[in-house]
């Protein structure tokens, strides 16, 4: 009916996919991430863009001029870019290629993770916490969702803010808000006030064995000022009414001999995930689209070998070793599959069969640093990022796929010399006084011997001496 | 005319080859007895089609038992092997299943432009919509003239109207059919980097002249030095070259077209201003950084998408043909939408308006 009114160009324009394209989100908001101008985001802020084979022959992406090819169709057999401007003083289409994202999600699809909610993974207990989906009914609500109405039942949203992440600006421009609020904050509030005292009266006349719609609860305003007064006086009362009317996510447990005798007493939290509830309620919803399978209770086949207990295990380069970074000892960090994570198993004291790289830095592997490890949980933090956790690939894992870590030439071999059957060593560590630091030419040169005896030295010091003269 | 001669091509082609093949097998075929061997793509064809092929005429033309090709000609149509009789044995099936599924009917491929450009009776919003003629420049690149062509700002670019664009592309396109229809010269200029194909695609379509390349500055106020070696014909009514007027064309100045066209009006200023100087009327794409005022008929559109200026040529160069079929098909009738310029103005001093080489020249 909107539409109808719309002149046509207005109403094709609303439709065009150009416009449909999403805005951009806001970025993450710690700097930690900010080091760098060309990291990638810990998630995607823009949409990505792809375009048809035959039209990206043409360098036609449906947008203000064709994109060139040399950052294009020549850089990647599957361009995807992401837009910043279409169209600049500069007289250019400013865009980047979103490879980093579209790529990372890629892989991690290829890991057949489920997404669960956030847990603590405490590796010293090496019990993994249970994996919860997000898409369960009773923790897959938002403030408006029809299930919040079941006993029990978690949410993943609130519409009020998380106090506990508000900078002192932040929240003194909420606290105007709600000031300004008050008279339909007050309405509810009674409302609130009068379904409480309705229930109170049923259940009296339950008990008394009355009639239930006897008595319809009424509220006078000099009872409303009065609870009002009650509550003013009793901060452990007030503290869960004001969450409930203002819709805020509890703020985390602080411990009770911190605070003073009397405090706003908050009530239980109602976020699906508990570490939801100390970091704050998450920027999107807890699977962020990451992937929809509600379980990991997959049966991994293997051509040869049949169902296998462990998927393939994923190789991982590690990005630091163990050791201390800024000044505290750290665990070390793995890339799986574009998303960095802390190696799990680094923490045991006695480390035996470690991959060569973990524990320091080693120049020597070809390739970098690099071992297998089996993903066993993914999630989502408040901040959007991908949390990941991982074990070392088990033997078993590895074996029916032909897997091995990388193995450093052992340096216990005996050499060749030592097991030859002659008696003698090569003197390595001679060299003639005069003699330049590399050799000139073997051929025309007298091979040199291995000493022996007298006679060797003998002749090694006439050598010494034809080449000084 | 032309019908007995396609006629006689027809029937003359089938006998050459077989005389071919006869020069060329059936020496060997009648001393060895072996098969001939077989095409596989012959045995694709369905025995049940009447189709009139070089085998059936061969067979029509030469008796069977004597024919010492006949053998051959034979073994074409038996499956030899198991694969083939399988093969044929399927083929019914397989035709009748061919009218099952889904056929896609409409599908977008970018080449279409160019090769297969839309009518100017076409042109719909969505056309233009799909090719974006509707984005424009930076807001702060904009030329305040071109804000009655301007629908709003979105995302820091202007967005064209496209009904502006849709009205001023039909009004553009009725010029270049008119000026089509009454004999005029048109020039397709489009000198940007990829432009090339569809310009010379609707230069040709309207039977004009394009550029693809650098406009040399002084090609039409200065034609003599730059285009006076150029060749130039005269032509009748039906555009049939009359040779005999090749001599009278000699003190002549060079050609100026009649309409000229210009996709990218901002790199090829000094032709517009040329063109204004000489009375040239243009028709240019005007992106929201250009000046209207440059061109007799402005197209609001965005400029940098290839896709839109393509699209723009390729219903000009339609609108173009459509103006050169009128202007033949009344040409055949007798009749001419212009008043054409006789034989003795033509052997006229173009300066002196005397005869040449007669009393009034020596004055």
């Amino acid at each position: 009916m909107a539409s109808a009114r719309l002149s046509p160009t207005a109403n094709l324009l609303r439709k065009s996919r150009l416009f449909a394209l999403p805005k951009t989100l806001n970025g993450p908001k710690d700097q930690t991430s900010r080091e760098s101008g060309t990291a990638t985001l810990p998630h995607p802020i823009r949409a990505s863009i792809v375009t048809p084979q035959s039209s990206l022959a043409r360098g036609d992406w449906g947008l203000k001029r064709p994109l060139p090819a040399k950052s294009t169709s020549e850089k990647s057999s599957r361009p995807v870019v992401r837009l910043h401007a279409l169209d600049t003083y500069e007289h250019v289409t400013d865009f980047e290629s979103a490879a980093d994202h579209t790529v990372t999600l890629e892989k991690f699809q290829e890991m057949h993770m489920p997404m669960s909610l956030p847990s603590k993974v405490n590796y010293a207990t090496s019990v993994v916490p249970r994996h919860q989906s997000p898409f369960e009914t009773h923790l897959d609500n938002t403030e408006t969702s029809q299930g919040l109405q079941e006993p029990g039942a978690k949410q993943f949203r609130h519409t009020g803010p998380w106090l506990a992440g508000q900078t002192e600006a932040e929240f003194a421009a909420y606290l105007k808000q709600v000031t300004r609020n008050k008279p339909e904050l007050l309405k509810k509030l009674r409302e609130q006030f009068v379904a409480k005292r309705s229930a109170e009266i049923r259940k009296l006349a339950q008990d008394n064995g009355e009639d239930l719609e006897a008595h319809p609860a009424t509220v006078t305003d000099a009872e409303f000022n009065v609870y009002i007064k009650t509550l003013r006086n009793d901060p452990f009362a007030l503290g869960p009414v004001v969450f409930d009317l203002l819709d805020l996510a509890s703020p985390p447990a602080v411990p009770s001999e911190r605070i003073g005798r009397k405090y706003y007493q908050s009530p239980g939290t109602k976020l699906s995930s508990f570490e939801y509830a100390v970091s704050g309620p998450p920027k999107t919803h807890p699977s962020a689209g990451l992937s929809y399978t509600r379980s990991h209770a997959l049966i991994h086949n293997h051509a040869q070998f049949g169902p296998q207990a462990h998927q393939r295990p994923v190789e991982a380069r590690i990005l630091r070793p163990k050791g201390r970074f800024k000044g505290r000892m750290a665990r070390a960090l793995a890339g799986i599959g574009g998303i960095a994570v802390e190696d799990l198993n680094a923490m045991t004291f006695v480390e035996q069969g470690t991959p060569p790289g973990l524990t320091f830095f080693d120049a020597s592997i070809p390739g970098g640093g690099k071992y297998w490890v089996t993903p066993i949980r993914a999630s989502i933090d408040s901040d959007g990022r991908i949390g990941l956790s991982s074990y070392r690939a088990s033997a078993t894992a590895k074996a029916p796929y032909g897997i091995e870590d990388h193995h450093k030439p052992s340096t216990l071999t005996i050499s060749d010399v030592a097991t030859a059957p002659s008696p003698l060593v090569p003197r390595l560590d001679r060299q003639s006084f005069g003699q330049p630091r590399f050799q000139p030419s073997t051929e025309n040169r007298p091979r040199r011997q291995p000493t022996r005896g007298t006679e060797d030295v003998a002749r090694s010091l006439l050598n010494n001496l034809n080449s000084r003269s | 005319m032309n019908l007995p001669a396609r006629q006689h091509l027809q029937f003359s082609i089938p006998k050459m080859i077989i005389r071919k093949l006869c020069m060329r097998q059936s020496r060997q075929l009648l001393a060895l007895s072996r098969r001939a061997p077989v095409s596989s793509r012959f045995q694709s064809t369905l025995p049940e089609t009447p189709v009139e092929t070089l085998q059936t005429s061969i067979r029509d033309e030469i008796p069977r038992p004597e024919n010492p090709l006949f053998e051959m000609v034979q073994a074409q149509h038996e499956a030899s092997t198991p694969v083939q009789q399988e093969f044929t044995s399927d083929e019914p099936q397989r035709s009748n299943f061919k009218k099952l599924g889904t056929t896609v009917k409409s599908s977008y491929d970018p080449e279409d432009v160019i090769r297969n450009p839309p009518k100017p009776s076409q042109i719909s919003l969505e056309m233009l919509l799909a090719a974006g003629t509707h984005l424009g420049h930076s807001t702060s690149r904009w030329n305040p003239q071109n804000s009655r062509y301007i629908f709003g700002i979105r995302e820091g670019v202007h967005i064209i109207s496209l009904d502006v664009t849709a009205a001023h592309l039909r009004r553009a396109a009725k010029v270049v059919e008119e000026v089509a229809a009454r004999g005029g010269l048109i020039l397709f200029a489009g000198t940007r980097k990829g432009q090339k194909r569809a310009v010379v695609k609707a230069a040709s379509l309207a039977k004009g002249y394009h550029i693809f390349e650098r406009w040399i500055p002084g090609s039409l106020t200065n034609g003599e030095q730059i285009l006076g070696h150029c060749e130039t014909k005269v032509v009748n009514a039906l555009d049939e070259e009359l040779p005999n007027f090749k001599s009278d064309l000699a003190d002549r100045p060079s050609l100026k077209p009649d309409l000229v066209i210009c996709l990218n009006p901002l790199e090829n200023v000094v032709l517009l201003h040329e063109c204004g100087l000489n009375n040239v009327p243009t028709i240019g794409v005007i992106d929201t950084d250009a000046d209207p005022t440059r061109v007799t008929y402005p197209i609001p559109s965005n400029d940098d998408s290839l896709r839109a200026t393509c699209l723009i040529a390729g219903i000009l160069g339609r609108a173009g043909e459509a103006g050169q079929a009128r202007r033949l098909k009344m040409a055949q009738e007798g009749r001419t939408s212009y008043t054409p310029i006789t034989a003795q103005e033509l052997r006229l001093d173009p300066f002196t308006g005397m005869v040449p080489g007669g009393e009034g020249q020596k004055k």
